[in-house]
């Protein structure tokens, strides 16, 4: 079975992000960077299916900055877990500030690829967008199952059945294949890199790629920063009375009771 | 794109029997932004719902509601209500398609978006026009830290989806819509995707992301059995249950229940967190609730620089009097 899996890096969900002085970017010196954490149930799945069914090759895509030394760190994280090929699309000169333009650089490196899965994370923790699996997958004309928490992939490999958090409960959805899924938090635990896994990984070429840019559909105007919380008061006094009090200030104060 | 006098088509959401709070928010905040703009509806039910949706529908006081009725949309399918609300796009040529940004709604948008090439910007919590006129959304980027303001870039139209719960709804004018046309519908059969069974979960009422209060417990609240502290304060003033990701990763509650940057992202009136520190991945995803109450029994919690109101004390001691206090005001 070939297995796609799309990986970026993303700053640690720790960062303090900082806009630069004229608020059209945030501040990237000294920010560290981790594979955006969604990706990890992604490839972790991907390495499962593998281990599964003979012959399976896993293969990263990922789209970002060939210049930044984080992008193939995350790459090699990804072949430390176990995948077999990392393919890098050098997102220099795009304006990957849109989803479409995203997806479409992807599509254009993939689409003459033998897939029968691709996963993918849900969403980016950076841009916060969730669109880019959705649209990748129209693109390449296959179904798109989002927020996956569980995969079975059939003997035969021509299905898949998975679960979702739906609106109304969980539901439980059959795919024909090829067909992407995005990863939701519960899919699986992503294994930590085994030390023979981090020296292979070292070993191993990652592919170079680029894309021709299209015109993007959306574009960012500028970056700000949230108004600060006010600060808050801590209710004084012993137990019962700072309770007591707590609740006339939640009807009178704050008035939302 | 410039948005002055055009159309714009407002996804009506509902439960089969009410219009949701959340499409009057779409009105609301698009309302805003552009005054000008004419505002129709797009709802999509089965027959027998429609008669009961009417005069909810009329209160949203939209110029006219197109209507796709279909057996078909008793159960969710993205691809299906995608392509319905694609039929109503080509006859309403609006110059902006809104949905709220719940977890159906959502899907739908991008489907859409994948199906028509209409540019798509995703969970903003509000609308502008700026002084050239062009219309921006803006969306929260890493985890609410930092805000875009996003402009479509050469479109003739687009679709955005709107947080729920981050607009206040203001009551307008009551007047009656003026027309409803149906639209004729053939519902695609998915062959690709079907969905086979959907496993109810009793213990989910309300989606977090839609709730006006929520209690959250974490790591402090010890066990699965102790989040009944939790769950008879929720029940006294009408609140759900939310977690913290420690809660959610011990097996205490199920992770549509976790609040945070890989969870939920809510926007209630009152958030009251229970037994929880306060560390960033949380916070970010409740920290524009209107009113956050923070109990824990470690005065130096981070939990309490984002508090509007703390309490330092035991949460077995304090949710339950909590409780009993509110209920007492709520039944004046
Ligand atoms: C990539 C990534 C993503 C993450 N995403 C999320 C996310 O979406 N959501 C999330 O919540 N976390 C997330 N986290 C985890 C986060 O970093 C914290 O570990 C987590 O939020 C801690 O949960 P907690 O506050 O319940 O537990 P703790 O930090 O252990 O805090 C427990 C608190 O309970 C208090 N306490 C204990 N007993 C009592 C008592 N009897 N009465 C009152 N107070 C008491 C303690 O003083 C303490 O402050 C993420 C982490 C990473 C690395």
């Amino acid at each position: 079975m070939n297995i796609l899996v799309l990986v970026k890096q993303t700053p640690d969900t720790e960062s303090k992000i900082k806009l630069n002085s004229d608020n059209t970017a945030i501040e990237t010196g000294d920010l560290k960077y981790i594979i955006n954490p969604y990706d990890e149930y992604a490839i972790e799945e991907a390495i499962k299916l593998s281990e599964k069914f003979a012959d399976s090759k896993v293969t990263l895509i990922c789209l970002g900055n060939a210049a930044l030394k984080e992008t193939t760190e995350t790459l090699r994280k990804g072949l430390a877990m176990g995948a077999s090929d990392a393919i890098l699309i050098d997102a220099a000169g795009l304006n990957t500030a849109c989803p479409y333009l995203t997806a479409n650089a992807i599509y254009q490196n993939i689409s003459s690829l033998k897939y029968d899965i691709i996963l993918s994370g849900m969403k980016a923790v950076d841009d916060d967008y969730s669109c880019v699996p959705t649209l990748l997958a129209g693109m390449l004309n296959i179904p798109a199952v989002t927020a996956i928490v569980k995969l079975t992939v059939s003997p035969d490999q021509k299905t898949a059945e998975c679960e979702r958090e739906g609106e109304s409960g969980r539901e439980v959805l059959i795919s024909s294949l090829p067909a992407l899924f995005s990863a939701q938090k519960g899919l699986n635990e992503p294994r930590y890199p085994s030390l023979k896994g981090i020296m292979a990984a070292k070993k191993k070429e990652i592919a170079n790629k680029k894309a021709e840019a299209v015109s993007p559909k959306i574009k960012i105007v500028k970056l700000s920063t949230p108004p600060p919380r006010p600060a808050g008061k801590i209710v004084k006094g012993d137990f019962p009375n700072n309770v007591k009090e707590l609740a006339s200030l939640l009807r009178s104060e704050a008035k939302v009771i | 794109m410039k948005l002055d006098s055009k159309t714009i088509l407002i996804y009506v959401e509902h439960s089969g029997s009410k219009v949701k709070k959340n499409t009057s928010e779409l009105i609301t905040a698009v309302k805003k932004a552009a005054p000008s703009a004419e505002l129709t509806g797009v709802l999509l039910c089965v027959p027998a719902e429609r008669a009961k949706l009417c005069s909810d529908i009329e209160k949203l006081n939209l110029k006219k509601v197109y209507v796709v009725e279909n057996e078909s949309f008793s159960i969710f399918s993205k691809e299906n209500f995608a392509s319905a609300v694609k039929a109503v796009i080509e006859k309403a040529a609006p110059a902006l398609t809104v949905f709220s940004h719940t977890t159906n709604s959502s899907e739908t948008a991008k489907v859409l978006a994948s199906r028509t090439q209409l540019a798509i910007i995703c969970d903003a919590i509000n609308f502008a026009v700026y002084e050239d006129g062009e219309f921006v959304a803006v969306h929260p980027m890493y985890a609410g830290k930092i805000r875009a303001h996003i402009k479509f870039e050469n479109q003739p139209g687009g679709i955005v989806t709107l947080r729920p719960n981050v607009v206040e709804v203001c009551e307008t004018a009551s007047g009656a819509c003026s027309s409803f046309e149906t639209v004729p519908f053939t519902p695609v059969s998915n062959d690709a995707v079907k969905i086979i069974n959907v496993i109810a979960d009793a213990s989910k009422k309300i989606d977090l992301s839609e709730a006006d209060i929520i209690v959250a417990g974490g790591r402090g609240v010890g066990s699965k059995e102790n989040f009944k502290v939790l769950e008879d304060l929720a029940a006294a003033i009408n609140g759900v249950v939310g977690a913290s990701r420690a809660a959610v990763d011990a097996g205490w509650r199920e992770h549509h229940d976790q609040v945070g940057q890989t969870g939920k992202i809510v926007n209630p009136k009152i958030y009251i967190a229970c037994g929880i520190s306060g560390a960033i991945q949380h916070t970010v995803g409740m920290q524009t609730a209107k009113c956050i109450i923070a109990i824990n029994k470690d005065p130096e919690a981070n939990i309490f620089k984002i508090a509007d109101y703390g309490i330092v004390g035991d949460l077995f001691q304090v949710v339950p009097e909590l409780a009993s206090e509110l209920k007492k005001l709520i039944n004046g």
